[in-house]
């Protein structure tokens, strides 16, 4: 029977290219017209352990990754372990019977790959190719689209491409001869769509960062955020793109405020130990008035936590990080999209404003698939306060009295870098004057403390005027019995989850994306008129970090959280059935009564 | 009773508020008439400080400033020089902050080469916050933390330079500004990562090391014939330390800076000079994700 949605898992040992070929099939799936959504998950290991892929491929739009999967390469015994609870009873596996027993019971596609690799004289590596051309067979996936798929995959390394494409046809070919005699999941033909691109939330970032134009990139490896190190180190050789692996994280984040000082868009990625050592850096940003920008990718804490598992658990560190009170932009991008869109924009506010901006991921958005429509090229460029450097000339030569700190209306000062010729411009880690000289004279300090804290409520307008600072799914929220609120990657898993409810419950989904400076008014405006709803917050986290955060904010209450800390992703099934436990038990209870 | 006195007056008109006969002194004049005497344009030079009494340089100099937080000098300098390689790029740190706090960034930035000189503000104690040990407190030495002598061995700061690469190696001292001022030339002409640790009594905490102290040690490499182009010679001169301690350019080697070499900054203007350069996404696409348009 042809269906609308066809989930695949492929699961192996690392090292056993589980997640290529995973992505690969995502990536055929894709030219073909569907929409996917991919995610992956590995441990900290190099060899060994246990790494899997799942793809899911649509004719309509979909969000997230769900717990069921229709079909399933096993590379690994411990794919049955591990997933145990992601099998149905319609589930068929493809395997290789000499590696890996399956239990009784399960409906299994024999693929002798070994033999096939050993007769056809082929390297161990190139199995899961084998794999791939297998699935592409069982599920409809004409073998030009693997093809093409493996080439996007290897780009440009020739003798890979083509022993990887010799792998897939005899996978598929082998498949494509045994009789089978139970249903395949095979997905309905697609319907039109426009050019689509499988990007993770760190290619698009690094998108991202290349349109807005970023000059200076420096930063420590750390999972899951050193993929935009290594996109960048990709595309900057011929570009105006300074691509830096440094010693630490408090290296990096000073390179970065130098460089924005020294006149250019500077940015650094890392997740929240490294986070922890940029945040002397952080405050320093906020009295100096630099535009870095930091990606932070979140993984599960405290410490080390899960180094490749993902978690929401960084959003009060991200908010109130660093040393006195200053201005910060924080925004969570919802999906790769999205992500490639927030991070201009933050270098446009940040530079506009002159504060410091951090872009929150985790890692499930960070390195999970998505198929995207084409990035937009068309996108606003806005240097704001930044004074052009020919431009700076000019006004000097012309006898501008220049003040780098000058006190204004909105806080804002321009900002002229050094070298330009007949002007000495300061600035200032301590408290300084309009100069950039240090004063700790009464009067000073407080005009020159409040002029900064000034900006805020300049930038919290823009945002709630010009930008998008959050969105509502469903029903209105005054006519919702349900309200759900949620931020970052975990809205994806909470649409489908409503899509799962369905009529149960009218349910209105509020997702925040421009999270600091928090956008009260439009926060209000957005719930207005609501009745007694259960109020949900849904977030990767225990506390539930966002409830906390709209409480200070605008004083509503969310009454309950649904969090996780397993480091895995919501799925849409298994958060449907506790939204659907939770609010039969509590309905008719108010929200915002004591309690 | 303290003697209230007249402070001095920089030339950027700001009160400077270093004790009297503080070693600090000779390191600004030297370091103003140097690059005066090179004919450097204030505005094209880039004075990078960090937290300590010697942190205040900053606000003293005529010339582009930015005063960071404690140890941070070198990676903020870096981030400049990248942006902007026609400047000169001059970071002024402590002891304390270049070799407690920052040391990590210290070697890096010698492996590196980047075109940054690091004037070191060596007063062997914790000036700023008044007198504590730091990592060049010789051993057996009181400070307001160690009262009844350091227990630590000093780091050696020549040494671990000249060991680790360093493209230019020199030691000054407070009390012979005009030799001071010569090294500064000197650092200023070279092209790589330069450091200049400058003997600097602190007369306010330690009363060991006074000006007199060193005068009766202290004699010039340049005097006794040293050729900084000799490595081994070099490494050997930096062990040189008590009865007899030897100031001047120990190490020399031109090499290629991080900027000369790096693609990016190699060639072309310095990166802020050039427009702001948006790239078009879709070749990106098309070149690294597969996308085809039709
Ligand atoms: C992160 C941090 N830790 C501690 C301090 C306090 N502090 C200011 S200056 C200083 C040490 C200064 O010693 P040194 O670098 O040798 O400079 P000096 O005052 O001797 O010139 C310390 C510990 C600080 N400003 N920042
Ligand atoms: S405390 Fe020492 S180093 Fe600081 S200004 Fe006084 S004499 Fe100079
Ligand atoms: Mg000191």
């Amino acid at each position: 029977m042809e269906r609308d949605v066809v989930q695949l898992l492929v699961g192996g040992s690392a090292g056993s290219g589980s997640i290529a070929c995973g992505t690969i099939l995502a990536r055929a799936l894709m030219e073909m017209g569907y929409y996917i959504v991919g995610d992956n998950e590995y441990p900290s290991i190099i060899r060994g352990g246990h790494t899997a892929y799942w793809v899911r491929a649509s004719v309509k739009r979909i969000n997230e990754v769900d717990e069921f999967n229709d079909l399933v390469v096993a590379m690994d015994h411990e794919t049955f372990i591990r997933h145990s609870m992601e099998f149905r009873e319609s589930t068929v596996f493809i395997l290789d019977s000499k590696v890996v027993k399956p239990p009784n019971g399960v409906k299994v596609i024999d693929v002798p790959v070994l033999k096939l690799l050993r007769e056809e004289g082929m390297e161990l590596v190139v199995g899961n190719s084998i794999f791939s051309g297998a699935v592409a067979a069982a599920i409809g996936i004409p073998l030009d689209y693997v093809h093409k798929a493996i080439e996007a995959q290897f780009r440009g390394r020739k003798s890979v491409i083509e022993v990887n494409s010799r792998a897939a046809a005899i996978g598929y070919e082998y498949l494509a001869q045994v009789s089978i005699d139970y249903d395949l999941p095979r997905l309905k033909p697609p319907r039109p769509w426009g050019p689509r691109v499988l990007l993770t939330g760190n290619e698009a970032v690094a998108l991202g960062m290349a349109k807005a134009g970023v000059k200076v990139y420096a930063s420590y490896p750390m999972t899951p955020a050193s993929t935009i190190l290594h996109y960048l180190i990709g595309i900057s050789k011929d570009k105006d793109m300074a691509v830096l692996q440094v010693e630490n994280e408090i290296a990096a984040a000073q390179i970065v405020a130098g460089a924005a000082w020294a006149g250019v868009r500077a940015a650094t990625g890392t997740s929240g130990g490294g986070f922890s050592l940029m945040v002397e850096t952080l405050s320093m940003a906020g009295m100096m008035e630099l535009p870095i920008v930091i990606v932070l990718a979140m993984r599960p804490g405290p410490s080390t936590g899960m180094a490749t598992m993902s978690a929401q658990q960084d959003l009060l560190f991200a908010v109130f990080s660093g040393h006195g009170e200053f201005p910060r932009i924080v925004v969570a991008p919802i999906d790769q999209y999205d992500a490639y869109i927030k991070v201009i924009e933050a270098f446009n506010l940040a530079e506009k404003y002159r504060v410091p901006a951090i872009i929150l991921e985790d890692k499930h958005l960070a390195e999970g698939h998505r198929s995207v429509p084409v990035l937009p090229e068309e996108v606003a460029i806005d240097r704001g306060a930044v004074v052009p450097y020919e431009e700076a000339v000019k006004l000097v030569r012309n006898g501008f009295e220049y003040k780098p700190y000058q006190v204004t209306k909105t806080g804002v000062s321009l900002h002229i870098s050094p070298g330009v010729p007949g002007l000495v411009v300061r600035t200032e880690s301590s408290e300084h004057d309009e100069g950039g000289f240090v004063t700790i004279a009464p009067h000073k300090a407080s005009e020159m403390y409040l002029k900064r804290l000034r900006k805020i409520k300049y930038l919290r307008k823009e945002i709630e005027e010009k930008y998008k600072p959050l969105e509502v799914h469903g029903v209105k929220p005054s006519e919702a019995d349900l309200l759900i609120f949620t931020w970052g990657s975990s809205l994806q898993a909470v649409v489908d989850a409503m899509e799962i409810v369905g009529g149960e419950l009218s349910a209105s989904v509020i997702s925040i994306s421009y999270l600091w400076p928090f956008p009260r008014r439009r926060f209000r405006e957005a719930l207005m008129g609501v009745k007694d709803a259960i109020t949900i917050s849904v977030e990767h986290n225990a506390l539930g970090l966002l409830a906390k955060l709209i409480r200070m904010e605008t004083g509503f209450r969310i009454a309950y959280h649904l969090g996780k800390v397993d480091g895995r992703p919501f799925r849409p099934s298994p958060l449907a059935e506790k939204i659907i436990k939770l609010a039969k038990a509590v309905r008719g209870v108010k929200h915002g009564s004591p309690r | 009773m303290v003697v209230p006195v007249k402070q001095p007056v920089a030339v950027t008109k700001r009160t400077i508020t270093w004790c009297p006969g503080c070693g600090n002194f000779s390191i600004l004049s030297a370091f103003i008439d140097a690059v005066n005497d090179l004919g450097l344009e204030p505005w094209k030079v880039v004075v990078v400080s960090g937290i300590g009494c010697s942190g205040k340089i900053a606000n003293y100099t005529p010339f582009n400033g930015a005063h960071v937080i404690h140890g941070r000098v070198i990676p903020f300098a870096m981030g400049v020089k990248l942006v902007n390689p026609e400047l000169v790029v001059v970071g002024f740190s402590g002891d304390g902050d270049a070799y407690a706090i920052g040391i990590e960034h210290l070697p890096h930035a010698i492996r590196r080469n980047i075109d940054v000189k690091l004037i070191v503000h060596n007063n062997k104690v914790f000036g700023l916050t008044t007198g504590q040990a730091s990592p060049t407190s010789d051993k057996g030495m009181i400070t307001r933390t160690t009262p009844w002598g350091n227990i630590e061995e000093p780091i050696n700061p020549i040494a671990m330079a000249i060991s680790l690469g360093a493209s230019f190696v020199a030691r000054g001292f407070s009390g012979d500004t005009g030799h001071l001022k010569y090294l500064f030339k000197e650092a200023l002409r070279h092209k790589g990562f330069s450091l200049i640790d400058v003997l600097q009594p602190c007369v306010t905490y330690d009363r060991v090391h006074t000006y007199q102290w060193y005068r009766e040690r202290i004699y010039r490499l340049e005097d006794a014939g040293h050729d900084p182009v000799n490595f081994n010679e070099a490494l050997k001169k930096a062990y040189e330390w008590g009865d007899r301690i030897p100031i001047g350019l120990f190490y020399r080697v031109r090499k290629p800076t991080f900027e000369e070499v790096l693609p990016v900054t190699s060639e072309g203007p310095p990166l802020v000079v050039r427009p702001i350069s948006s790239r078009t996404i879709r070749d990106l696409l098309v070149k690294n994700h597969g996308l085809t348009l039709d």
